[in-house]
């Protein structure tokens, strides 16, 4: 099937299998490997885009599953949010193995385009689809209220 | 197949009918099929309609507030972006956090075939644990969920965390109370995870229906939904702890609703 795809502000047409999946076409097709190949089962988070203004897990979706003329947004971006969280994960110390970094940056950067006002709470619940095993989330935490302040 | 959040991984995995790699026929070319409408006496529901989007409707939130709760609370925002009601309805398990509030509703399913288009209560659509009555050509193409006016309702349940987990157990009440405050004229309340599908617990309903709020008949109630229920042990909690937690989580919703009463 042919998709017309804007990744990352680049207009992509292609052919693909409708079996392929968002994470492989990103991956493979495209070499775009910031986006991380985690649980495989949609649970971990880590293969987190933003596909047309929503936070999806990109391992859990086919090509055919998404609409003509979409838009994904990956940590290879330039949206400014997206650049300021990075920022601030790098001065807080943020990410400490990496495996889940790219699904936290763009979960919260997607909590922050839909939402630029968030409390402790919501920043919970927004970070929720993304499990991190190594640094108790407070430094995430801290990264994203500083980078909210700077909106 | 719509979100794909749970057919993808059981394809993937090989799991059960999904083993062999069915054709999957992709719902998301028929935009169609992706409505919230309101009509004077239900409210009603397209297969395409994702978690996200019940969230976010004025529809969901006036007219089916303990819905709304329930869904709130499912996987993450990147599963409740994917996921659909209906999807989660017809993967039929014990454990869906939407089903306890589609059967205090007593919520229909459309099922469409070629020839035919029959309304099943959703107690007989869901036959067993990942179980559905549909013909190998149907499709579920709407769920009807009538509508309750006065009433007020909560949704409660039990896991072991609260981002991407499973419930241990969910209960879902929806009551009508006399004029004047004192009486209880409904009761509906639905039980998750503690039965093979998700259950109504009929004995208990009867035994609080037409009687006035007290302490003693909060407690009276307690036991009998404790005895009711038929939990099993698995992986996330064991049976006796169900059995438990069903009384303790009904008594919750009835004693905040009475001091709800007691504050008006």
């Amino acid at each position: 099937m042919i998709i017309r795809i804007t990744i990352n502000g680049r207009f992509i047409v292609r052919d693909v299998p409708p079996n392929r999946r968002l994470l492989d076409f990103l991956r493979e097709d495209l070499g775009l490997k910031g986006t991380k190949y985690g649980c495989d089962q949609g649970e971990c988070g880590a293969c987190s885009v933003i596909l047309n203004d929503k936070i999806v897990t990109s391992c859990i979706i086919l090509m055919a599953q998404i609409p003509l003329n979409s838009t994904v947004l990956t940590i290879e971006g330039t949206d400014s949010v997206l650049q300021l969280i990075q920022e601030k994960f790098k001065e807080f110390g943020a990410a400490q193995c990496g495996a889940c970094t790219t699904g936290m940056i763009m979960a919260a950067t997607s909590l922050l385009h839909l939402n630029p006002n968030v409390n402790q709470e919501e920043i919970e619940e927004g970070l929720c689809g993304v499990l991190c095993r190594c640094t108790g989330y407070t430094k995430i935490y801290d990264a994203v209220k500083e980078a909210q302040k700077q909106l | 197949m719509a979100g794909g959040t749970d057919v993808l991984i059981m394809v993937r995995n090989k799991l059960g009918v999904w083993g062999e790699s069915p054709p999957l026929l992709n719902l998301n070319s028929i935009p169609d099929l992706n409505f919230i409408q309101e009509t004077d006496t239900n409210i009603e529901i397209g297969p395409l309609v994702t978690h996200t989007q019940l969230l976010e409707s004025p529809i969901i939130a006036k007219n089916i507030p303990v819905l709304k709760k329930a869904v709130s609370i499912i996987g993450s925002p990147q599963i409740r972006n994917l996921g659909t009601i209906v999807g989660n309805m017809c993967r039929a398990s014990p454990a869906a956090d939407t089903l306890a509030p589609l059967y205090t509703r007593n919520t229909l399913v459309q099922v469409q075939t070629v020839n035919n288009s029959e309304l099943l209560p959703i107690d007989e659509f869901i036959s067993g644990p990942g179980q559905i009555s549909i013909p190998k050509n149907g499709l579920v193409t709407k769920i009807v969920i009538p509508k309750l006016e006065g009433y007020r309702g909560d949704y409660i349940s039990l896991r072991q965390r609260y981002a991407l987990s499973i419930v241990v157990v969910s209960i879902a009440v929806e009551v009508l109370l006399s004029k004047d405050k004192l009486r209880i004229d409904d009761i509906r309340i639905s039980l998750g995870a503690v039965a093979p599908t998700i259950v109504r617990a009929r004995k208990t309903e009867s035994l609080l229906k037409s009687h006035t709020f007290s302490e003693d008949l909060i407690e009276q109630s307690e036991k009998m939904i404790v005895e009711e229920c038929r939990p099993i042990s698995d992986i996330r909690s064991n049976k006796r702890y169900r059995k438990a937690m069903t009384g303790v989580l009904l008594g919750r919703i009835l004693k905040n609703l009475n001091q709800y009463i007691e504050n008006i």
